[in-house]
């Protein structure tokens, strides 16, 4: 799990990550975690040497590339054979549009969730300190969390049953 | 890009958005409602990112409204 935490979205991104965490460990999974501070030099490594099956990316991000540490490009169109054998679910904007489909179609990345426009987010204005007590923003983030704790879980079920 | 119809279907909507709340564009970053008007007026890349958020929305509504209704 990626997880940047330097501007109001990404700490939101960082605090509502929270969750998926807690469940994962619940249900055993091992969750390495990178961030606040995301580098391309630490990211890249750690997925080569831990080779995870299972990405969940939080970020600023274009088309063309996954951003770290203060819109830093760490996983561009050139790294994308990092993605190979795993499924991704990248919380970014825009990264399924380019990354995502040359990761799939061109790198064997099994499955790459993400989105192909901008991720909004609307918050209360008291809440850039506690994101977590955000009743208007909840709905955004209970929905986004959603795809890393059920597909991750529906996926490790069906490799567990083959 | 957009028609003056759609931008001032957009600004009536974000109008009415309350007055608490801050809207977060990708890497353009957060804005209040008058901000996000502003943007749509001007024909900006942050106002049409705010057009084409409203516009999916819009269209996607009776969809989303079939699901919350299928899934209760």
């Amino acid at each position: 799990m990626v997880r940047n935490d330097y501007d109001p979205i990404t700490h939101y991104m960082y605090e509502w990550s929270k969750p998926v965490i807690s469940l994962a460990a619940k249900k055993g999974f091992d969750v390495d975690n990178v961030g606040p501070v995301v580098t391309k030099k630490e990211i890249l490594s750690r997925i080569e040497k831990l080779s995870p099956d299972f990405l969940f990316l939080n970020g600023h991000g274009s088309s063309d590339c996954f951003c770290g540490y203060e819109n830093e490009p760490v996983i561009c169109m050139p790294d994308c054979g990092i993605f190979r054998g795993k499924m991704v679910f990248s919380r970014s904007c825009d990264c399924a549009k380019g990354l995502g489909r040359k990761a799939v179609d061109k790198h064997g990345c099994t499955a790459f969730i993400g989105y192909e426009y901008e991720f909004i987010n609307v918050r209360l204005t008291t809440s850039e300190l506690t994101p977590m007590n955000d009743y208007v923003s909840r709905p955004i983030w209970e929905t986004s969390n959603a795809v890393p704790t059920r597909t991750r879980v529906t996926a490790c079920q069906r490799l567990a049953e083959s | 890009m957009y028609s003056e119809d759609i931008k001032e279907l957009v600004k009536l909507r974000l109008m009415s958005t309350p007055s608490n709340i801050l809207i977060s564009i990708g890497g353009f970053g957060e804005f209040t409602k008058d901000q996000l008007i502003d943007e749509v007026e001007k024909g900006s890349e942050i106002g049409n990112a705010a057009i084409r958020m409203e516009i999916t929305f819009l269209r996607k509504m009776p969809s989303l409204s079939k699901i919350a209704a299928e899934t209760r």
